[in-house]
């Protein structure tokens, strides 16, 4: 444990709706300064010695609340963290001082190869062990404690035996870490596994819940039964329902519109971004916080 | 990490994940929805290949989509990310595509790559002001013997083919029907003052001098070397190119 429940959550990233920050936006972004609220960023991206991106980065950082989420440090991987990966993360940390690190229930890379992807991990005692002790290793290079996402799932994995609510709470006790619920994951793996999205939502530990994603899906053409979350539509009408649940129990809750392909014109996300905003400013403030 | 049951699991997934062709899907995984598998061999193979069109834009152009992505996925197969950023990712394509028979039809193709690929390390490398033309006043008369350090940015290029004309050609928005490309090949400086990626042609014997120099040589040293080429060498002309495309960072009197 390298934290108390109650500090976990407290960060300069407001109780309301970002954007993820895309290349096709931040030259608009700079020069309008709109209000975002927040911006998300992949750190990724900026593991680079030099040139603009570091620069665009250093001028959305004097303007905006700053969200760093990783997708590649393999955490539910069974081998030792990859060394330069973290020491590069470190010193993103370091430098641009996000408000916010998080990373994902996944795995990414095995002997040396990154697959550029979020990999389903089997939920057992051994794995939640492990992932437990790669999260403690992350969060004690990086000097904070970071949020865990839930992924999307498309077919059951073998000798999977917790509950994904139940593993994440469970990470969370053992860590100091706290949760970002991403409802359209919950959403695309409860439709592909056949099991209950509502459930779910209700299962997590609201107290936990530093920030929450939105995003889209699209339905394989081939497969009738299967979303595939692709971020690269509006939020459907099913999740938006599912993040209504979610923040009644949690309160207002830092909320991501994360877009990743066919990216739209900046004010499609605004605008998308500004549906979020709207429900959680209907909620009253000091409801969901734990005392 | 000592996890028995979770190697096991990850190094049968990752091995169906990669694998040209059979299996289709890991050890373990059944049922109904395990063809559902393909959903992260695509995000493997589409995501990779979307990243290395990202940073080959204009060999994408030369040989259209449908070659472009087969040609990524036989690259990815010996090529596999090792970073787990991808903002680098596709170095040795211009190598690759020297070798692969399918691109012979369009001879300067790996050069274009090599173009591009210079382009992207210097619009990622480390920043530096780059040495303005005054310093070299400072060293008047020890000129022979200072060596200059190279911008990070800097590469030098060199190619059969007017490479520059092509990739210019091949950017949004260029006129298309002009593609009478002079005849003959060129030498380029790539590097980065500033926020934008420049590329300079520079003679052989400037493009020649600058290597020797980013080589470490002093400057006695790397003049001999040039003028054993057989060039008429103009020592002032060739610093004069190689300080306004910005080649250097620093001047040092000792190696």
């Amino acid at each position: 444990m390298i934290n108390t429940a109650t500090n976990r959550i407290a960060n300069d990233i407001p109780d309301q709706a970002g954007i993820s920050l895309k290349a096709a936006h931040v030259d608009t972004i700079i020069r309008q300064q709109p209000d975002l609220g927040w911006v998300e960023v992949h750190p990724e991206n900026y593991m680079v010695a030099g040139g603009p991106r570091h620069a665009m980065l250093e001028a959305i950082r004097e303007n905006y609340p700053l969200s760093m989420h990783g997708v590649a440090l393999s955490l539910g991987g069974a081998e030792r963290l990859d060394r330069d990966h973290l020491n590069a993360l470190r010193q993103l940390v370091d430098r641009y001082q996000p408000d916010l690190v998080s990373e994902h229930l996944a795995w990414s890379a095995r002997d040396g190869v990154y697959f550029a992807d979020l990999l389903p991990l089997p939920l057992n005692a051994e794995t939640l062990t492990e992932f437990s002790a790669n999260i403690d290793e992350a969060q004690e290079a990086l000097k904070r404690p970071i949020l865990i996402e839930n992924p999307s799932h498309y077919f059951p994995l073998p000798q999977s035996d917790i509950p994904e609510p139940a593993f994440l709470s469970e990470i969370a006790e053992r860590t100091g870490c706290s949760l970002l619920v991403d409802v359209n994951n919950i959403y695309v793996s409860a439709v592909n596994l056949g099991s209950d999205a509502e459930a779910y939502v209700d299962a997590l530990p609201v107290d936990l819940i530093g920030e929450i994603h939105l995003a889209g899906h699209v339905r394989d053409q081939a497969d009738a039964r299967l979303l595939i979350d692709n971020h690269g539509a509006p939020v459907a009408d099913d999740v938006w329902a599912l993040f209504e649940r979610l923040i009644a129990r949690t309160g207002p809750r830092p909320t991501l519109i994360e877009w990743d392909s066919d990216i739209p014109p900046l004010p499609v996300l605004q605008a998308e971004a500004q549906k979020a905003q709207g429900r959680l400013s209907l909620l009253d403030p000091v409801q969901g916080i734990s005392q | 990490m000592n996890a028995p049951g979770l190697t096991a699991f990850q190094s049968d997934f990752a091995a169906a994940l990669t694998a040209p062709g059979a299996p289709e899907r890991p050890a373990g995984i059944a049922g109904e929805t395990a063809r559902r598998f393909r959903i992260h061999r695509n995000n493997y193979v589409r995501g990779l290949s979307e990243q290395l069109a990202e940073a080959y834009p204009v060999v994408r152009r030369l040989v259209g989509d449908q070659f472009f992505f087969a040609m990524a996925r036989e690259f990815l197969s010996d090529n596999a990310p090792q970073s787990r950023s991808l903002a680098l990712f596709g170095e040795g394509l211009s190598r690759f595509l020297r070798q692969f028979p399918p691109a012979a039809s369009v001879p300067y193709l790996p050069d274009i790559a090599e173009l591009e690929r210079a382009r992207l390390e210097a619009l990622h490398a480390a920043d530096a002001t780059a040495l303005a033309p005054m310093w070299l006043a400072q060293f008047a008369d020890a000129i022979a013997e200072v060596h200059f350090v190279g911008h990070p940015a800097t590469r030098i290029l060199t190619s059969d083919y007017p490479v520059l004309e092509i990739w210019q050609a091949h950017q949004p928005g260029a006129a298309t029907t002009d593609r009478n490309y002079r005849a003959g090949g060129q030498n380029l400086l790539v590097t980065r003052p500033d926020l934008d990626v420049t590329v300079s042609p520079l003679s052989s014997a400037e493009a020649a001098f600058g290597r020797n120099l980013l080589s470490g040589d002093d400057v006695v040293t790397a003049v001999d070397r040039v003028q054993g080429n057989d060039d008429i060498f103009d020592l002032t002309k060739a610093f004069g190119a190689l300080l306004a495309a910005g080649a250097f960072a620093e001047i040092k009197t000792t190696p």
